[in-house]
């Protein structure tokens, strides 16, 4: 406090020893350290319900009792520090948590009323519903083309190679990269920027017709244009798609999204409509992990 | 309540909390000197009140760079966001309770001009107490601001203090002083102008402790009651 | 800054402490490049020393006679049958023919020595000569005739004529037969085909390296056609599919174990089990490639999986995110990026099992075998095993001839390597 050194009147210092000292504004509302979650876990239009969902990573409880609606054409940011769970969260919303040894999921989500973990429920076609963009840009070492051709191909979405050429470029248009790529289709997807990359692995999403994309933390390893760039796509995406993202970045979270979740050790501890989250957090852990007092 | 992770952020808001303190406590200072100015029917008193406007003006300016900078450099959310937003809306309503001030000290100037007979002690009873009831109000927004204690100021968006009522109170008062003597118009005029600037000045107060419940509860209650 | 007066500066301790790291690094360097001169200069010495003695092999002396194609001798029954005209005694026209060139020479024991000149291998080529072109019957014609090894060596320079003739191979009235031939242009040293067109055999001038080269191609064809496959398969199930449990720990325990086994071993087992109990030919390239098959296989298989592992798991998380099988990701992704790495590695297995011996002692494919195998069946040897009878045999131009198969076998080592090297160049694909 030794930075208020001004010269001030008397009146002050008379002002100081009248008032009590206590710099900082109590909150008075925050709820209880680690119950259920606040805020409301309801969306207006659910495409994604989760209940009690509980994650273990062999011994370990790495995702406790999780609710959550995600609505449609709605972008849903999860949030919280490393290791909360938030990605083993989004990660099971496409079951690409099978591949992790020793993983095993309990509780129930639903996609537009279908069960994500019935036994007779195939993960290839759900994968092709639920799309993910990761967290390093991944093309396949092939030309862009290609990049985008594989979903199609492998699921037998296009029957002649002009509905090919189709699909590929209606999914490059919406990701917003056709201009750019247009005059160098064959040419390796790996020789892009990381912006592009990104992006070339949005349109590969694309390309499969999803319902739902996940993302996790697809702006980690870009520069703010870049940035920039995927949240204007993320936004776009919106009209068409229904979004979950994981992210560090709370400006980006803020920025992007219409919902917030916070992740905390596990648990869901509060959801919200982004503005709300950000200025008016409910639950204490999400106050201060948005604003920086986190540990 | 835990503090941020990087501790300059913490400097920061605690160095704009205290610029707030020293310049309410300047604008405190300024109305119990106009309204000692009035009690002892001494115009110079009041002229040092106009002189010192130039300060609080001063503050204005200096806590709103400070506000800026926060938001530029730290881009806050939550309760820090509410907390410099309702402190640049607070040094606005105690700029204006500075600025109401002035408007007192220069009626006062006028008022005992020496070439004027002093005012009927009378007639001023009213202006005095509003201004006890105007001082209290801005120390105990100004306390409820630096403590976050919210019954303060709930007691004071409540209308405990209700200022309006003792200015339509006094209005009637002078009303009946004009109509016994009707040589007194003039002064009750003054009177009056003054009695309308300390109601503003409790006005003021009550936007300060709204802000405050906004800044610790998130609440906006603002044109609600 | 610092109050410590008494005490050395940080900068000053840093400035004392540079120039012993300096020289530690210059040691370092030092000794680095003295091991690499040291390795260099035995490389060299070994390469000069193989060619220096081996690149003589790669001509042999040929004679020149006139030979008279008698019909009398080749044909007299004027068939024009193939089985008489091979069956034919070659020997007498080269005997006749070399009287001729010599009539000075007499007496039972100079005439013999003067038919050694010619080798015992120079009939089949009169006779190939015959059979090729039967016309040539009746007539007269100049022939190159190969010499016989004692000849080859003296032409060579490497029978001393300085010696005393009670020590020499060569005595004095044959190296004078030997002059007089050189005189008139009819003994020559020429490019030696035979080296790289006969099998193997007792006389060195007759012996070539053919027989071995292909036995090893047949070996090593069985071997690749065997380990890649399987090697590339266990791999990619025990990388990609296989679960991790205690069960495919001891799988990896022990494939780490068989590749540090002794060679020897697997003959053992080879001996035992495909030619003893399945009943496989001795000496044949089936044999000696399942025993190099099993030799090679945890080699690749350990490099294989190095390969799949060094694939970015962002790759599999893509096309899996793409809602690819986990057949489809390995297949389309994963086993094409990991190819050059298991390309290297099965080359490198492969560079070993040509190099292998003594596994291949233990199936037979020691023996002498003159026959050029036609098949992975043939009894056959391999360059390894034909480098070391070589080496075994007394005569001395066989030397010349192990120097020679030891250069064959660099050639095909190095060739195969620039292979792995070329593939791995043409596959290898960043990400």
């Amino acid at each position: 406090m030794n930075t208020v050194t001004q010269s001030k009147p008397e009146s002050v210092s008379r002002m100081k020893t009248l008032i009590s000292k206590s710099m900082f504004v109590k909150p008075l509302n925050l709820q209880g350290e680690m119950g259920a979650t606040v805020g409301s876990i309801h969306a207006d239009n659910p495409r994604i319900t989760c209940r009690n969902v509980n994650v273990f990573y062999a011994e370990n409880h790495a995702i406790q009792d999780i609710n959550l609606d995600i609505g449609t054409n709605e972008v849903i940011s999860l949030i919280g520090p490393s290791g909360c769970g938030k990605s083993t969260f989004l990660r099971c919303l496409n079951r690409m948590n099978d591949t992790v040894e020793g993983c095993r999921v309990s509780g129930e989500i639903k996609i537009d009323d279908f069960d994500v973990y019935s036994k007779h429920l195939d993960v290839v076609p759900l994968r092709a519903q639920v799309g993910m963009v990761f967290q390093k840009p991944n093309p396949f070492p092939k030309s862009i083309y290609d990049n985008i051709a594989y979903g199609p191909k492998i699921h037998g979405l296009a029957s002649t190679k002009a509905e090919l050429d189709q699909i590929v470029e209606s999914s490059l248009r919406k990701a917003g990269l056709w201009d750019e790529v247009k005059d160098r289709l064959d040419q390796p997807g790996t020789g892009l920027s990381g912006g592009q990359q990104q992006r070339l692995c949005i349109a590969r999403t694309l390309s499969v017709e999803p319902e739902v994309i996940l993302m996790d933390e697809p702006c980690s390893a870009l520069d703010p244009i870049a940035t920039a760039k995927i949240e204007q796509l993320i936004d776009e995406l919106r009209q068409r798609y229904t979004i979950a993202i994981v992210t560090h970045s709370m400006q980006q979270a803020a920025r992007v999204s219409q919902r917030t979740a916070y992740f905390h050790l596990g648990k869901l501890i509060e959801v919200g409509k982004t503005s709300d989250i950000f200025t008016n957090p409910l639950h204490e852990l999400t106050q201060d992990y948005i604003t920086g007092r986190f540990g | 309540m835990k503090e941020h992770t990087v501790h300059l952020f913490d400097g920061e808001l605690s160095h704009l909390h205290y610029l707030v303190l020293e310049m309410a406590g300047l604008v405190i200072d300024q109305l119990d000197t106009v309204m000692t100015s009035l009690d002892e029917g001494e115009a110079s008193i009041a002229e040092k009140v106009v002189a010192r406007d130039r300060e609080v003006n001063e503050y204005e300016l200096k806590i709103d760079a400070e506000v800026l900078s926060i938001l530029a450099k730290r881009s806050p959310v939550a309760n820090d966001l509410r907390k410099v937003i309702s402190i640049s809306k607070i040094v606005v309503d105690l700029e204006r309770i500075g600025d109401e001030t002035v408007r007192i000290a220069k009626l006062i100037i006028d008022m005992f001009d020496p070439q004027t007979s002093d005012p009927n002690p009378q007639l001023l009873r009213d202006i005095v107490r509003m201004g006890t009831m105007a001082r209290g109000m801005l120390r105990k927004a100004t306390g409820a601001f630096d403590t976050g204690n919210l019954d303060d100021a709930y007691e004071l968006i409540r209308g405990d203090w209700d200022c309006g009522q003792e200015f339509q109170d006094g209005i009637r008062r002078q009303l009946t002083f004009v109509i016994q003597d009707a040589r007194l118009i003039g002064r009750a005029l003054d009177i009056l102008q003054i009695m309308k600037a300390l109601e503003r000045c409790g006005n003021h107060c009550i936007n300060i402790a709204e802000f405050m419940i906004f800044m610790v509860e998130g609440k906006d209650i603002r044109h609600q009651h | 800054m610092n109050n410590r007066t008494d005490s050395l500066s940080t900068m000053e301790k840093v400035r004392k402490g540079i120039a012993k790291r300096r020289s530690a690094e210059r040691l370092f360097r030092f000794y680095g490049l003295t091991g690499i001169v040291l390795g260099l200069v035995f490389v060299l010495i070994l390469f000069i020393s193989i060619i220096g003695k081996g690149y003589s092999a790669f001509q042999q002396t040929q004679i020149a006679l006139d030979i008279e194609f008698l019909e009398s001798v080749i044909d007299p029954d004027q068939t024009r049958d193939s089985k008489v005209i091979s069956r034919a005694d070659y020997n007498s026209l080269i005997r006749k023919s070399l009287s001729k060139a010599f009539p000075e020479v007499k007496g039972r024991r100079q005439i013999r020595d003067l038919n050694r000149m010619i080798s015992t291998g120079a009939m089949f080529q009169l006779r190939d000569r015959v059979l090729e072109d039967p016309s040539v019957i009746g007539q007269s014609e100049r022939v190159w005739l190969l010499a016989s090894d004692d000849y080859d060596m003296l032409m060579k320079g490497h029978i001393d004529r300085n010696v005393s003739e009670s020590e020499r191979r060569l005595k004095d009235h044959q190296v004078a037969w030997v002059d007089q031939l050189f005189e008139q242009g009819r003994i020559k040293k020429r490019f030696n085909t035979f080296f790289f067109t006969s099998g193997d055999s007792r006389a060195p001038e007759m012996a070539g390296i053919r027989g071995a080269l292909m036995g090893s191609m047949y070996t090593l064809f069985v071997t690749l056609v065997l380990s890649f496959p399987i090697g590339a398969a266990t791999a990619v199930y025990l990388e990609e599919f296989a679960p991790t449990n205690k069960w495919t720990d001891l799988i990896e325990v022990n494939i780490n174990n068989l590749a540090a086994v002794p060679s020897i071993v697997f003959g053992l087992l080879g001996l035992a089990m495909f030619i003893n109990f399945f009943g496989l030919p001795r000496s044949a390239p089936l044999v000696g490639g399942l025993v190099l098959t099993l030799m090679t296989l945890p080699t690749i298989i350990i490099a294989g999986r190095a390969a799949l592992k060094s694939v970015p798991p962002s790759i599999r998380e893509a096309a899996l995110g793409m809602g690819a099988s986990k057949l489809q990701t390995v297949f389309h992704h994963v086993l094409p990026l990991a190819l050059p790495g298991m390309l290297t590695g099965t080359i490198i297995g492969m560079a070993q099992a040509l190099g292998e011996t003594a596994p291949l002692l233990m199936i037979g494919m020691v023996a002498f075998i003159v026959d050029i195998p036609k098949g992975i069946f043939d009894s056959a040897t391999v360059l390894p095993v034909q480098i070391y009878l070589w080496a075994d045999s007394p005569e001395r131009a066989f030397v010349e001839r192990t120097s020679a198969a030891i250069m064959v076998l660099l050639a095909f080592l190095i060739s195969m390597n620039a292979v792995a090297v070329f593939l791995r160049k043409r596959f290898e694909r960043r990400w």
